[in-house]
This record gives C-alpha cells, sequence and structure tokens, in this order.
C-alpha cells in the first residue's frame, strides 16, 4: 500500500538559492521518514562533467608541461595528463558559477579561532620567555642528533645535492 | 584486557597478514612490551597507520619515496598510548600518503577487507589497514587519519567503529601531513569503551602543534554538552541520493526506527553548501598536499634516485618521479589550482564557500560553536545522522577499473564523510545494517561535542 | 653582421658620473637577519655563523623537515621586527599572517620558504637622509618604505666543481629575516651610500641585527631603472663594491642602449641580473619566471596584536641615532659630525673595544662632571679632545677595553684629570703621558689595581707639574745652553734678523722638551727673544 504523504517541508526551500540551514519540523513516524530518505534532492550526476572534453576545453600542452615543471615530476604521459586535469578541473569547476558572499573573510575557513583574543604586550614577553626554552624531543638542542643519519648520500656533516644548483633563482 | 586475550589476538596477524596485506611493518617487541607496560590501557593492542611517524618501526606513508624512512621522533599520539600501557603491534597500511578512498593506492598493494572472506573487496581507505587490522581482530584498536573520510568510510565498509574527533583535539605532531587544515587523527574499534578510553588519553592540548585546540577553549566546549536524555537528531536532506542502493538506506531507515523508538526526535535538516563539499575539498586539498609534499626530495631523507637529482633542468625529478599515480595527479591538480592565474578563482574561492558550510552546520546545531563564535538555534538539533558510504564494498578489481574508466569515481566516494572533515566536526561511524556486509551511519555534532557523540552512540550499539 | 651589442664594457678606467638626460631611478630591498636567540619557528639556536666544522649542528627536526613536524612561532622575532618598523616610521599591521612560497632548491628544506606576501608585518614608513648628518648633495631626502616582512632564511650551499655537486649545511635555515623593501626613491649613488650606512647602524643601534654585508646577515638586492624603462633587479651582491659597481655598470648599460636606440626592444620587460665581479649577467627574464603560487599556511594563525603592543615597544626604544647626533652638535657639548658619529654610529660591529653606548655614557657623564668642577670657564673642546682622540687612541694602541679603563678611570676621575689640564696644573703633553702611564700599568698589572687613583701625587711621583713659577736665572742659563749647544750661527742669524722666524718655534721645541714639557712655552720664548735681542 502506497501511503501518500505529506512531507512538512517547505517546497519553495528546496528551489530557490539559499545560503543557510534550516531545520524542519519533526518527523511524526517512520513512513514520513521513509519517504524523506527515498527523495533525491539533487543527484550526483550533477557534480560530474556537463560538457564532453574537447579539443577546445582541455588544458593545452604547454600547461600540464609548466604544471609538471612546478610539481618536480617528469614530462611524460603528457595527454595522459591533460585528459586526467581536464576531467578534475570539470569537476571542481562547478564552484565558478556558484554565487558566493564576497564579503566572506576566507580566512574563517580554518577550523580555528575566528575572533582571537589580540596578544598584549605582556602575552608577547611572556611567551617570549617561555620559547626560549629548546625541547629535546624536538631536537632543538644543539647537536644532540645526528642530522644527516637519515639521508642517503652525505658527506662531513653536510647534506649533498649532485648539481651546481642552478643560479638563476632567488 | 588480559596477556591471554592478547596473545590470542597476536596468533590470528600471520594469517591475517597473508590474507588481507594489513601491515607495512611488524613490531619485533611486542610480547616484550606486553609484559612491562603498565598504565590505563594496559593489555590493550594497536596498529598505527603508516603516516604517523613511530621512533622503532619505519614510517613509509604506503609509499616508495619513504619506502626506509626511519623518524627520530615518536608522533604524540604514539607517546601517549605507549606511556597508558598500549602496546602497537606494527604499522598499517594506507592509500599513498593518505590519498585515496579504496586502500588500494598503496606501493604495498592494495588491503583487502577482512569481511569479505570470499574474493578480494577494497576495504576503503585511505585508512584501509588500520580498518582491517581492527575488522580481522588482531588489534583492539587502531589509529588512523581522516581527511575527507578516511577514517570513517573504511569503518563502514568493514563495518566497525570509526571516530573521527574534533580537529584540533588530538595533536598532529608526528603525523605526516596530507591537507593540515583537514587532516585529524582518528580512531577504529570494534568495542566502544576501548574507543572511549583511547581517547580519553589522547585528548590532550600538545604545545608541539600549533593548531592543538588550547585548554581554555577545551573547557568552554566541555560546558556545552548535550544533557539531555531525549535527542533531536537531524537527518540532512542533501545526503539524500536515489542512487544509493536500497539495502543501504534501509540500514539507515532501521537505525532512525530504534531511535524514534527510543523516544529520541527525528528532524529534517538542509544544508544546501553540501552540496559544494567536493568541488572545494578537491580544491583546497590538492593544493595543501603540493605543499606538504614539496619537501620530498631525497636529500636530507627517503628514497633518493641512485644517479641523479635533475632533469631536463628541473631538480628533483628523478626522485619524485617515484610517487604513485594517484599522487601525481593530485600534486598536478593542486598546482593548477595555486597557480596564480586561478589562485582568486578556484582557491580562495573555496575557501568562502568553505564558511558557507561551516555557518550552515552552525545553523541547524542548537548547540554555540566556540571557534566561530556563531550561536547555536535555539530550534536546533543536538546531532546529525547520516549514511558513511554511497555503495557496498567492490571488489579491488571493479573498483580499479571504474578508476580507469572514469578519474572522478574514487573521488565521489567521499561524499558523505567530507562535509563533516571541511567543517571539523566530531564524527563516528557506526555499523548498520544485518549481516555486517559493510555499511555503516555517520553521528556527527556540533564543533568540540565529542563527548556527548560518544555517549549518544551507547545507544545505537 | 649580427653581433650582440656588449653595453657597459666601457665602464672600467672611467671616472662614473649620472648624466642628466638619463634618469637613475633606484630601489633597494634589504635582507636582515635578526639576532634573535632562537630560530623563527623552532627554538634551535640562531647561529647561522657557527663553524664551518659543525655543519647542520644547530637543526632541530623541523629545520630539516622531517616529516610530521611542524612550525611553532618564536614571538621574540615580534618585539625586534616591531622596534624596526617604529625605527622606520611604519605602520605596524596588527593582524598579519603567514604565507608558503613554493620552489624547489637544495637549501630550501620544505620546498617553500614561510614568508608574509598578503599581509606584511608593517608598511608605508620613511627613512630620511639629511645633509647635516648624511654625506648627501641635498639638504634633505626621504625614502620612503613599502613593507617590512618576517620570513625564514634557507640553508646554506656550497658549490664543489671539481665534483659536480653542492654541499648544503641548515645552520641558517629558518633563521628569522626581516625583508624591507624601498619604494624606487633613490636618484643618485650617495643616497644609496648614506642609506645603507644609516640602515645598517639602525639596525646596530637596536640590537636587531649585526647589519653585515660580509657574513650575509645582510643582503642587498637593487631595483633599477633608466628614464623610466623597464626595471631590472640586480641580486648577488655581497659587498659595498660589488653593490655600487654594479649599479654604475647597470646605469652605463641601460644608457648605451637608450641612446643606440634599442630600448624598445630590450629594456621593455623586467629583468633579474647579477654580478660576476666585473659585469651584469641575465638571470631570469619575465618568461622564465617562477610561479610561487603563494598559499596562507594553514597551521600558523594570524599574528593578532594589541592595541598597546606597538606603544608597550616604544617605550623600550632607545633614542634613535639622528636624534642622539643632533644632540650631541648641539650645547653644550657642540661635537663635530664626525666626533658625533663616533659616539653613535657603529661602523664595524666587530672587534671594537667599546660599545658606542659605552663610550656616549662615558663621553656624557665625564662631561657632567668635568662642566659642573669648571663652571662658567668649562672648555667644551677639551672632553672631546680627551676622550675621543686621546684616550681611544691609547685604547687602540694598548688594545684596552673601556669596560677595563673604567675601573681605572671612571668619569669622576677622568673630570679631574681634565680640570688639572684645565687649570693649567699640567701641560697637555704631560697629559699625554700621564693618561699613557696610567693605563699601561694598569694593563700591566693584569687590571688588579690596589689602590684608587692619586692623580696629585702621581703628577708629583713624575715631575709631570707644570712649573707655575720659573726662576728667570734658570730659564736663561737653559735657554743659553741650548743657542750654545745649537752650534748653528745662520740659524741665530736668521731669528735675529727676521728672515727665519719660524726657527724661533724649533728653540722653543727645544726647550719645551728639556723641561718635559713643564715650562711653559711663551716663557721660553720670551727668554729667546731677551737673549737673542729679537726687535720683532
Amino acid at each position: 500500500m502506497i501511503t501518500r504523504v505529506r512531507l512538512n517541508f517547505p517546497r519553495k526551500l528546496m528551489s530557490t538559492y539559499r545560503r543557510t540551514g534550516v531545520v524542519g519540523p519533526k518527523f511524526e513516524n517512520i513512513h514520513q521518514v521513509e519517504a524523506y530518505l527515498s527523495k533525491s534532492f539533487w543527484t550526483i550526476e550533477d557534480l560530474l562533467p556537463r560538457y564532453d572534453i574537447t579539443k577546445e576545453n582541455i588544458p593545452s600542452e604547454e600547461t600540464v608541461k609548466s604544471l609538471l615543471k612546478l610539481s618536480g615530476l617528469p614530462m611524460q604521459n603528457l595527454k595522459d595528463m591533460q585528459l586526467k586535469l581536464a576531467n578534475q578541473l570539470s569537476f571542481i569547476n562547478t564552484l565558478h558559477n556558484l554565487p558566493v558572499d564576497e564579503t566572506i573573510d576566507a580566512n574563517h575557513a580554518r577550523i580555528m579561532i575566528r575572533h582571537p583574543k589580540p596578544l598584549s604586550f605582556n602575552d608577547i614577553e611572556m611567551a617570549t620567555s617561555k620559547e626560549m626554552q629548546k625541547d629535546e624531543s624536538l631536537g632543538e638542542v644543539s647537536g644532540s642528533w645526528d642530522t644527516v643519519e637519515c639521508s642517503k648520500i652525505h658527506e662531513n656533516g653536510f647534506f649533498v645535492v649532485r648539481e651546481g644548483l642552478i643560479r638563476n633563482r632567488d | 584486557m588480559s596477556i591471554k586475550a592478547a596473545l590470542k589476538r597476536l596468533s590470528r596477524l600471520p594469517s591475517a597478514q597473508e590474507r588481507f596485506n594489513i601491515f607495512t611493518s611488524i613490531s619485533l617487541n611486542v610480547n616484550n612490551e606486553l609484559e612491562t607496560s603498565s598504565g590505563p590501557l594496559k593489555g590493550l593492542l594497536f596498529g598505527i597507520k603508516d603516516n604517523i611517524v613511530t621512533k622503532d618501526m619505519p614510517t613509509t606513508c604506503g609509499s616508495k619515496i619513504l619506502l626506509d624512512y626511519k623518524s627520530p621522533f615518536d608522533a604524540t599520539v604514539v607517546d601517549l598510548l605507549k606511556k597508558a600501557g598500549a602496546v602497537a603491534v606494527g604499522k598499517t597500511n594506507l592509500d599513498e600518503f593518505g590519498m585515496g578512498s579504496g586502500g588500494v593506492h598503496s606501493h604495498f598493494g592494495p588491503t583487502f577487507n577482512p569481511l569479505y572472506k570470499d574474493g578480494n573487496f577494497i576495504a576503503g581507505g585511505s585508512s584501509s589497514g588500520s580498518a582491517a587490522a581492527v575488522a580481522a581482530d588482531v588489534v583492539d584498536f587502531s589509529l588512523g587519519t581522516d581527511t575527507g573520510g578516511s577514517v570513517r568510510l573504511p569503518a563502514a565498509y568493514t563495518s566497525i567503529l570509526g571516530f573521527k574527533p574534533s580537529y584540533g583535539r588530538i595533536s598532529r605532531h608526528g603525523v605526516v601531513a596530507y591537507a593540515q587544515s583537514l587532516d585529524t587523527v582518528g580512531i577504529m574499534s570494534k568495542d566502544l569503551n576501548v574507543l572511549q578510553r583511547v581517547f580519553r588519553v589522547l585528548d590532550k592540548y600538545d604545545p608541539k602543534d600549533p593548531t592543538s585546540l588550547n585548554n581554555s577553549l577545551r573547557s568552554e566546549a566541555s560546558k556545552h554538552l548535550v544533557h539531555r536524555n531525549t535527542l533531536k537528531i537531524g537527518v540532512p536532506m542533501e545526503m539524500n541520493q536515489d542512487v544509493v542502493p536500497f539495502e543501504i538506506r534501509q540500514a539507515l531507515l532501521k537505525v532512525i526506527e530504534s531511535l524514534m523508538a527510543a523516544g529520541h526526535e527525528i528532524l529534517p535538516v538542509s544544508l544546501p553548501s553540501v552540496k559544494n563539499a567536493l568541488p572545494i575539498y578537491y580544491t583546497l586539498a590538492p593544493a595543501e598536499a603540493v605543499s606538504n609534499l614539496a619537501r620530498y626530495d631525497g636529500i636530507r631523507y627517503g628514497y633518493r634516485d641512485e644517479k641523479q637529482d635533475i632533469e631536463d633542468g628541473t631538480l628533483f625529478v628523478p626522485t619524485r618521479r617515484n610517487f604513485g599515480s594517484e599522487v601525481q595527479n593530485r600534486i598536478v591538480l593542486g598546482n593548477y589550482n595555486l597557480c596564480s592565474g586561478s589562485f582568486k578563482n578556484n582557491y580562495i574561492k573555496a575557501q568562502k564557500l568553505r564558511v558557507e558550510l561551516i555557518n550552515q552546520f552552525d545553523d541547524v546545531f542548537r548547540l554555540p560553536n566556540i571557534l566561530t563564535g556563531n550561536e547555536g538555534n535555539p530550534n536546533g538539533v543536538d546531532m546529525l545522522l547520516s549514511l558513511a558510504s554511497m555503495s557496498l564494498p567492490i571488489s579491488v578489481q571493479d573498483y580499479k577499473s571504474k578508476d580507469m574508466r572514469n578519474p572522478l569515481h574514487s573521488y565521489i566516494n567521499d561524499i558523505f564523510t567530507m562535509p563533516m572533515s571541511l567543517a571539523g566536526l566530531p564524527t563516528l561511524t557506526i555499523p548498520a545494517g544485518n549481516n555486517m556486509k559493510g555499511i555503516g551511519v555517520q553521528l556527527s555534532g556540533q564543533y568540540g561535542s565529542d563527548q556527548s557523540i560518544l555517549n549518544a552512540a551507547r545507544t545505537l550499539v | 653582421m649580427i653581433g650582440r651589442r656588449a653595453y657597459g664594457t666601457r665602464l672600467a678606467g672611467q671616472k662614473f658620473k649620472l648624466l642628466p638626460e638619463y634618469k637613475l631611478r633606484c630601489g633597494l630591498e634589504i635582507h636582515t637577519q635578526l639576532c634573535t636567540a632562537n630560530k623563527l619557528f623552532s627554538a634551535s639556536t640562531n647561529s647561522p655563523f657557527a663553524a664551518a666544522d659543525k655543519p647542520n649542528y644547530h637543526t632541530s627536526y623541523f629545520d630539516v623537515s622531517l616529516p610530521g613536524t611542524q612550525p611553532l612561532f618564536n614571538h621574540e622575532v615580534l618585539l625586534l621586527a616591531t622596534k624596526l618598523s617604529i625605527a622606520l616610521n611604519c605602520d605596524v599591521n596588527l593582524n598579519s599572517q603567514f604565507d608558503r612560497k613554493h620552489y624547489f632548491y637544495g637549501d630550501q628544506p620544505l620546498g617553500y620558504q614561510i614568508t608574509q606576501h598578503y599581509s606584511p608585518f608593517a608598511s608605508n614608513g620613511f627613512l630620511r637622509l639629511r645633509s647635516i648628518f648624511d654625506d648627501i648633495d641635498q639638504d634633505s631626502k626621504i625614502i620612503e618604505i613599502q613593507q617590512l616582512q618576517i620570513e625564514q632564511d634557507t640553508g646554506k650551499s656550497v658549490y664543489k666543481e671539481q665534483d659536480s655537486k653542492s654541499l648544503i649545511d641548515f645552520n641558517r635555515s629558518n633563521v628569522p629575516l626581516i625583508e624591507m623593501v624601498t619604494r624606487p626613491d633613490f636618484t643618485d649613488l650617495k643616497q644609496i651610500r648614506s642609506f645603507l650606512k644609516k640602515y645598517q647602524n639602525l639596525v646596530r643601534h637596536l640590537g636587531v641585527s649585526t647589519g653585515d654585508l660580509e657574513t650575509g646577515a645582510m643582503r642587498v638586492d637593487v631595483n633599477i631603472s633608466v628614464n623610466d624603462y623597464a626595471r631590472v633587479e640586480l641580486k648577488n651582491l655581497p659587498n659595498t663594491s660589488s653593490i655600487f659597481n654594479a649599479i654604475k655598470f647597470e646605469y652605463q648599460r641601460h644608457v648605451d642602449i637608450i641612446r643606440n636606440g634599442d630600448a624598445e626592444e630590450t629594456l621593455t620587460h623586467s629583468q633579474t641580473r647579477g654580478w660576476n665581479g666585473s659585469s651584469t649577467v641575465k638571470l631570469r627574464s619575465k618568461e622564465t619566471t617562477i610561479d610561487y603560487r603563494y598559499m596562507p599556511d594553514p597551521e600558523l594563525p594570524r599574528i593578532t596584536l594589541a592595541e598597546d603592543f606597538v606603544p608597550g615597544v616604544s617605550q623600550l626604544m632607545p633614542e634613535l641615532p639622528d636624534q642622539v647626533l643632533e644632540r650631541l652638535m648641539s650645547a653644550p657639548y657642540s661635537l663635530s659630525l664626525k666626533d658625533a658619529k663616533i659616539l653613535t654610529i657603529n661602523s664595524n660591529s666587530h672587534d671594537q673595544l667599546y660599545t658606542q653606548h659605552q663610550l656616549q655614557q662615558f663621553y656624557l657623564d665625564t662631561f657632567k662632571m668635568y662642566q659642573q668642577q669648571a663652571g662658567e670657564s668649562f672648555n667644551h673642546k677639551l672632553p672631546t679632545n680627551w676622550i675621543i682622540h686621546e684616550l681611544l687612541g691609547n685604547m687602540n694602541k694598548l688594545e684596552i677595553y673601556l669596560e677595563k679603563v673604567v675601573e681605572i678611570l671612571p668619569p669622576e676621575e677622568f673630570s679631574n684629570l681634565l680640570m688639572f689640564i684645565h687649570e693649567g696644573k699640567v701641560s697637555k703633553a704631560s697629559a699625554k703621558l700621564l693618561l699613557f702611564h696610567i693605563l699601561n700599568s694598569f694593563k700591566e698589572s693584569n687590571f688588579k689595581s690596589t689602590s684608587s687613583l692619586d692623580l696629585s701625587s702621581l703628577i708629583k711621583e713624575f715631575e709631570l707639574d707644570a712649573i707655575e713659577v720659573v726662576p728667570q736665572e734658570d730659564l736663561r742659563q737653559i735657554c743659553q745652553g741650548i743657542i750654545d749647544d745649537l752650534g748653528d750661527d745662520n740659524m741665530i742669524k736668521g731669528i735675529i734678523s727676521g728672515k727665519k722666524k719660524n726657527s724661533l718655534k724649533y728653540l722653543v721645541g727645544q726647550g719645551m722638551r728639556l723641561s718635559q714639557g713643564r715650562i711653559k712655552p711663551h716663557l721660553f720664548e720670551s727668554t729667546f727673544k731677551d737673549i737673542l735681542g729679537v726687535k720683532w
């Protein structure tokens, strides 16, 4: 028997773009819950690429080469990487079209206290004297551990790079 | 826990390891430590996800890049557990550097799901080995890390408890970073009491971790507990997906039914930004990953190419080419998002959208959020209930071929777990459904209300 | 024939001059190592110049970026950064943050540098050059400061050519730096030179840095453009001479390019160039620029400062060098710029027998006492000559630290010495001898003096006291003796006739010598004139 259930959730809330979370009235019985769970208000397919990945919207070989260089990865399988990147971008680029409140402070995205108590002069003096203490368990005591012990190649206590470090940098 | 019980567990290790490929290294010291250890966790055996550093066993992160790496220090969590008397059995397998949701992308090969004795099924990732170690009854509990769902998803797939505490409660000192604004150490076990006891030992401020929740905020959080006997539990509508198989939706329904029978109220809630959780995550996490993996050049530790440190004019390529393909993909994507051309549109935008999501969670919870300063909603819910996964565990073979056909396939698995990661909320995966086939539901609460979640879970296990 | 023009090769052998039709504009980017006790994001020791035989000695797990390590901010850096910001008249950002600047290099353990890109520590400051203090052609020149940011230093690499490899030492990794960027306000080399000296002295004066170019504690990059064409950044300038030689070379190179009409082609895009000792060479152009992909550090909270922080640091600040100079150059001290600078400016932070502060204090204390003792008739030049010239001279000769000098000659005693000179009780020459003697015997006694100094008895002991009243007879005898011993009739004739007036001075000098300066020269002069019957 199909029970027609009236969902208490106001219809209009489901269609307009809303930026707040909302709590609806409680479910009276399990059938309401069942009906609720069987509905989909959006689908995953919405997230999958809407457009076909074609020559026009695939990242160029130049782009991928420069990305590989920045990544310290080898210049190989370029076509493959172009395709993969195109797929990933089509997925995350859905964000581009979303409206967002521009006044939002992007820093608040971190899971840290949003409005910390500002540091007073006293706070900083106290922090400074505490931080003078070296923690041996962090290797902070000079000469307390053999710094080069984990490296495959080292010489007289120095690390080694097999190359004249390129001079065209900072 | 007696030594006898511990030894019984250990006796299962060799065959479990052989069958399910759980560990990347195994401690040679277990028997000794069992004898000599003391403390509130005495006699308990545990597995450590191999992206948490240990002095006496290598830390590989499931990667060729750190194949023989031996850390000169223990992670804080390892230290605390040792001091409490627990004994580490070994380092558990994982998706390389924590990137993956199937548990198949490891230099050591995939870990298989102990629930499925016939055939090779995925255990979920990235804390695949940690989940399998618990599911195979080799250890009493495991440590995992959860960045987008990496503790909760494998816990669901192996039908065990998987707890991801509020971000900042458990120290990340010694946890190899994937995405530092998301990484959280999690605890997996079959026994809620064990899980609770372990959490008590680890839930401490660590001055060595700059993101560790400080003591004054911890005491602030403890003022806000859910005291009532009847809870208001919200079910987010954005997590209803008709692609989810009937069996799994039934599992959730059954849980809701028992909650209602116990007198709790169930309410629909809407969190519109949940739809954006995946794209937000895959914009931010790879970008942070790029940054955190930039240090792997072989010069100071880790694997190093035998002959060269430079290729085609780019430093460190000979060594870094040894990252697995999944990691390489994410690095390239991450760099794309960080490049100056796209930074504002991609990275910054994703951050702002993340803020909106966090605010929306605050809109539906009754408790205030001690970090954001948002006050609670007097008509809000105490907790949220949702599924942990979209499907049952599939075979490793199927997983790999799906991956090949659609590179986004593995990303979508995390859709139910990701929103809580972005908001840093305490979330517990609880096994559900009949026949223990790898279905789990998630119970999550306001930031900081970890204890309330663990208390509420008693009614469900 | 297609050939590259070699610009700027005319430099050698020609005196450098700025040409009025080719306007120079320069800006500076200076990186300064802070002398905090510990490093920027860990409590390992900040000692970047640890002996070469101890590489990778002051390195914590974080400094070599071991997996699982995290940055822990050292708040001492805020105190030093704020002092410098205040002294440079900057606005301190009460809510700054740290960002990651990504690039691969052997000396960059994290694969990124933690710096401040989006929200630096301070901005909108200035440093004023004034011709009364600084060597510039204009009366006053203000150099605007764009920003100050806090960032990590890198490790150090040494290239071994024969083996084609670089050796890396991370002692310097994570040492705190302040990068200061000026606007391109410099229009001539004197301004740049003065600014560098001034900035160097300022950081030393504030105790913020040693400011040494030689050790790399301070590193200077120059931005240069001529006639508003593209900007060229000059790097790898390890000392003052390379800085100025590079600027001159590059200026000339730009002038030549513009003259030859190639500016549209060659000077449209910005470039980075290095100095190889004799010419600038291209390092990087806009096309090959690295994308640093700046990303806010997700682990480090913003630095949020309370309103009272900057005023609190202000209170700890010493008087700024220019203010001190001004004070010393006015009454009652009225020092010359040169002398005032000796008391104020640390031109070489090592190997000094005194700190500017110590010397200044000694000078001021002694001056005050002398002024009190002498009253209305005090001579401001006396303490100056005797401290800045005589005392320092002796200290250098004997290699005695001022700290030690003060033990035997505290300001009260030195003032007493000045009084003896002031009252003519001892001649200048004698006082010089006395001073030397006091210091020397103190040194020889291994800086242990058993009794306090008694100047009067010392003077008597060595018969240094000026002879107040000289019996005429004795004086005539001495003078006659000198004349007789001279054996130079021509000279005598010259003196008498007036043709060799200066030779009288010689005779007087002899007299001074014989009497060990105890008899005033004018007495000798009149006696000689008398004996010889000099009429002029």
